[in-house]
């Protein structure tokens, strides 16, 4: 532990000392305190008894797939148009993982349409050990699981027109999407189907509290691998956000404030 | 002329599926669908097999054989047997997509953003300040409305999130707005298109 310490106080010094040769030292600092901050929450707070607000969207999960079973009908997961490498595809995937998780308990099939071979790649292998941890390994279909284009308004037709064939009792959006949103959700809509929605992009999210049944907004769909996982590392990581948050809130009175007097 | 004709029969068999899904939409839709995957792929295969791997081995550079290796490990999954292959770029593209977005991320969604918001000054009218207050108070209001493990749900929490919704949704209400007329100024477009054409 100690060793580990001791790397990870090199590699700070080295980024404390490059940030004050620049003007923005003030950056240097603020790592430092983030570094110090995350120091403290990993290595001494016990973290048993925190709790993280619910998160509706993902609440909702287990009651879309659960219609969707009593209706008989397959779900549909669109995982976002930005690739694997992207933070809100590696959230969308986790919350696949759940969602698999869920459907192999109730043995509803999932039917999922990518713009990415890697991201549907991903999506597979989600897939696949979400239905071997929910117990139902004989489910797995990787055929339905599948890349159209990644062109965005011919993907959104093609989501669109797998809507209206496979006419399913739910569809899950997580990740980042673009203008095709509305065109997505708003077509879904008049099917009837029950849409839960998760994305970053901010341009898109008032089309999806719209249309979607619930949203996922912003930092929610970061969080939500948290939520479900509710591992002590995950909680770690949120709680050490939290403090960032508070710390950026508190900066900008304090700043704005001292202007003022 | 021909091509105008071919433009007017692909908007007229999309806009076919607001009365109800029939043969000219899911012509109009397979055709879009398949020449947009063999331009992706043709740009694909231009873009990173060409450009990335072709030029740079031709020119000696021997460097690009390892990512085309692993990139090779993905035809793993063509055979149930050697599937487990393609783990290994997947893996590598996962960490290193994250380790390289968090940098940019700091910049644009933190740095950025404090700075924008620290606005005050002393020279200003009267309603900026008000203003500017105001997108304090939003600021901060929103801010707390995204702790997810701080936040408790006392009465003062969920007065001062539902301020931060209440201000979440005027930002959306006005984003909606915008982009409808965007939207609609494209529908124009279309509609210009297929007038033009009589």
């Amino acid at each position: 532990m100690l060793r580990k310490i001791n790397r990870n106080y090199f590699f700070l010094l080295i980024l404390i000392l490059k940030a004050q040769a620049s003007p923005q030292y003030f950056w240097g600092l603020f790592i430092f305190i983030i570094f110090l901050m995350g120091f403290a929450i990993f290595y001494f707070l016990p973290m048993k008894d925190v709790k993280i607000r619910e998160l509706g969207g993902i609440n909702g999960l287990e009651e879309a797939i659960g219609r969707s079973t009593e209706m008989g009908k397959p779900i549909l997961y669109v995982a976002g148009l930005k690739p694997i490498p992207a933070v809100s595809a590696i959230a969308a995937m986790n919350i696949l993982n759940e969602v698999a998780k869920i459907s192999a308990r109730y043995s509803t099939p999932i039917i999922s349409p990518h713009n990415n071979p890697v991201t549907m790649l991903t999506a597979k292998e989600e897939i696949k050990e979400g239905f071997l941890q929910g117990g139902n390994p004989d489910l797995i279909n990787t055929s339905k699981i599948f890349y159209i284009t990644d062109s965005t308004f011919p993907y959104a037709v093609a989501v669109n027109s797998l809507v209206n064939e496979t006419k399913p009792g739910a569809i899950f959006y997580m990740g980042t999407f673009y203008a095709e949103s509305l065109i997505l959700t708003e077509h879904a809509q008049g099917t009837g189907t029950i849409q839960i929605a998760g994305t970053d992009s901010v341009a898109q999210l008032p089309f999806f509290i719209v249309t979607c049944d619930f949203t996922l907004m912003g930092e929610e769909l970061f969080a939500s691998t948290a939520y479900i996982k509710k591992d002590t590392t995950s909680l770690k990581f949120l709680f050490l956000t939290d403090i960032l948050k508070a710390f950026i809130i508190l900066l900008i009175i304090i700043y704005n404030i001292g202007h003022i007097f | 002329m021909l091509i105008n004709l071919i433009v007017l029969f692909l908007i007229l068999s999309i806009y076919s599926f607001l009365y109800k899904d029939n043969v000219f939409f899911k012509f109009t839709e397979r055709f879009v669908v398949g020449i947009s995957a063999a331009y992706g792929f043709i740009k694909l295969f231009q873009r990173g097999f060409i450009d990335k791997l072709y030029i740079p081995l031709s020119h000696g550079n021997l460097a690009v054989i390892f990512p085309a290796l692993l990139g090779l490990l993905f035809f793993g999954t063509l055979n149930k047997k050697t599937a487990f292959l393609a783990k290994f770029p997947l893996a590598f593209l996962l960490g290193i997509g994250a380790g390289l977005e968090i940098g940019p991320r700091i910049e644009t969604d933190i740095v950025k953003q404090i700075y924008t918001t620290i606005i005050y000054s002393p020279h200003s009218p009267w309603f900026t300040i008000f203003n500017n207050i105001i997108i304090i108070i939003a600021l901060f209001a929103t801010m707390y409305y995204f702790l997810f493990v701080l936040r408790k749900n006392r009465p003062i929490d969920r007065i001062i999130s539902k301020t931060g919704i209440f201000f979440l949704m005027v930002g959306f209400g006005a984003s909606f707005g915008y982009t409808i007329m965007a939207r609609i100024s494209l529908l124009i477009e279309v509609i210009k298109t297929v007038i033009h054409f009589f």
